[in-house]
């Protein structure tokens, strides 16, 4: 198989990912008997499901995101969602409810610094439709006037207390922690990918910018691939369901392994 | 049946002490320290002695190095017969720095010695790419106001003699701060308890042969940092701002070269 022909076969695999991953959502929610008296506890950890599906799916069709500037940023993402949904999943009820209200204390102090900036700009906030569409999502779910807004964290406490809490600190530290220095732009990451070293040894080997092309690697969309089936499987330990859908990254993992041999097959008898 | 304890799995840096959102390592309980760096000190300060080792071999750049050293001293109010005595200056002649600090009357005396004793040509014909290039060079007064002419012969050995230099373990490196030392030991700036491995230092000679060699050169080593604990940076400072002037950065030419690179890889 040539390389064309490779990747051909890898977005054939990826395109069947995707696929499979987002029957993963649709089977478990339509399999989860809801109570709409506490509507929360079904519409977060289903939304934060979607979103961890969102983003393995986007990530495996964005083969440009395969590399260590932009892969870190999705999987940190993912880690933290992965983290809030193993805490809120403890304690659904109570905790789904603290989420939402943060989320909308967070829209409504956006909402507010949105009319300031329209104010500065000598612009009327009423007339504004996006801070109209914007204040009606609030108000839908509670008033705005009766919304508080909360500053520090949404759980009250930070992410590796909640990790540790939710019994997932080892995911912790070799998952959210590693991929922070590149969501936070600290010299642990910008030194090492946006950094070259002069080759002149009068200069100190001193460090210069670089844009640096970077090539893209597997990695990442498995990586992705496998914080989404772990959210996955946390859902299933706290909400059996009778559907247990195919679990699409074991699939990705089985074809890719099989693109893999059939590579090493073909190499082999070009040799020979 | 008596109970068995499990043992306590240490946390990661355990060994550090908490300050705060801060983790402190054991080495800053003393409190802050200067950071030392072969880079951006060690190298400006000892150069000169790498030079004279790279042209003449170690041998005879440890006696030239070491009678400039010893020359400076005796200028500077050390008489020759003190140093048996334990006195030494108040400065270390092996860092470049050093030289800065003499008159024109000590500079002028010096160089008389050094004529004398026939030393001062061998002196310059190995330091002559540094002061070449670096005319502010606290070294520059050996030539007298008649600095040597910059060329590109000196450009290439400069170069070479640094990037050597940046391995602490090349033989360049290793022999650079053994003369360092050894001038420290010879003007009395430096005494060693005995039995400890830097009490055996002519075993370094046979660096890397032999096991002995190595420790003392690792010890050689860690001495090297703390001679430059007092050293103003002045020097070193103009020594790699000098580099970018006298070769400039070709940067363009260092992100083609890298996307070349990430292009064959691919």
């Amino acid at each position: 198989m040539k390389v064309e022909g490779l990747w051909k076969a890898t977005e054939v695999v990826l395109g069947n990912y995707v696929r499979m991953a987002k029957d993963e959502v649709s089977v478990r929610w339509k399999n989860w008997h809801e109570d709409l008296s506490c509507r929360e506890m079904y519409e977060v950890p289903g939304g934060l499901l979607a979103r961890q599906t969102t983003l393995a799916t986007r990530m495996a069709l964005g083969m440009n995101m395969w590399n260590e500037h932009i892969g870190p940023l999705v999987l940190r993402s993912m880690a933290d969602a992965y983290i809030t949904l193993a805490w809120i999943l403890d304690d659904p009820v109570d905790r789904s409810r603290k989420f939402v209200l943060y989320g909308l204390g967070q829209e409504k102090l956006q909402v507010e610094h949105l009319k300031a900036r329209l104010k500065a700009e000598n612009q009327n906030p009423d007339d504004s439709s996006e801070v109209k569409t914007r204040e009606r999502w609030i108000d839908a779910q509670q008033f705005g006037f009766l919304t508080e807004v909360n500053i520090g964290s949404w759980s009250g406490i930070d992410t590796r207390s909640i990790a540790e809490q939710a019994n997932c600190l080892d995911f912790y530290n070799y998952s959210f922690q590693p991929f922070s220095s590149a969501t936070h732009n600290t010299w642990n990451h910008i030194g090492k990918y946006n950094l070259i070293i002069c080759p002149n040894p009068l200069h100190r080997y001193h460090a210069m910018p670089t844009v640096r092309p970077l090539p893209p690697s597997l990695y990442f969309p498995l990586e992705a691939a496998s914080y989404a089936d772990r959210a996955f499987k946390l859902f299933d330990k706290k909400f059996p369901n009778a559907a247990a859908p195919p679990s699409a990254y074991d699939e990705l993992v089985d074809k890719i392994s099989d693109l893999g041999e059939s590579m090493m097959c073909e190499s082999d008898s070009s040799e020979t | 049946m008596p109970k068995t304890r499990k043992p306590k799995v240490k946390g990661v840096l355990s060994d550090h002490d908490k300050v705060g959102k801060r983790l402190l390592p054991p080495m800053l309980r003393a409190g802050p320290v200067r950071p030392i760096s072969l880079g951006k000190d060690i190298i400006p300060e000892f150069f000169w002695l790498a030079l004279l080792n790279n042209y003449y071999g170690w041998q005879k750049g440890a006696e030239l190095s070491l009678a400039l050293a010893r020359g400076a001293a005796q200028v500077n109010g050390v008489a020759f017969d003190e140093f048996s005595l334990g006195a030494g200056p108040k400065e270390l002649f092996a860092t470049t720095t050093a030289y800065g600090t003499l008159d024109d009357r000590q500079k002028k005396e010096l160089v008389d010695d050094l004529n004398e004793s026939k030393q001062l040509d061998d002196l310059k014909d190995a330091i002559e790419p540094l002061v070449s290039f670096y005319p502010i060079c606290p070294l520059a007064f050996l030539f007298d106001g008649s600095p040597p002419a910059e060329t590109e012969e000196h450009l290439a050995l400069l170069k070479v003699a640094i990037t050597e230099l940046y391995d602490k373990y090349s033989k360049p490196a290793v022999s650079m701060f053994a003369n360092a030392v050894y001038i420290a030991f010879c003007t009395n700036k430096l005494k060693v308890m005995e039995g400890s491995l830097l009490s055996r230092f002519p075993e370094i000679e046979k660096y890397p042969k032999t096991e002995e060699s190595r420790g003392v050169a690792a010890a050689t080593r860690a001495t090297v940092y703390s001679l430059l604990s007092s050293t103003p940076p002045d020097w070193a400072i103009y020594f790699w701002n000098r580099g970018l002037e006298v070769d400039p950065c070709d940067y363009d030419e260092v992100i083609r070269n890298e996307s070349r690179r990430t292009m064959e890889s691919n």
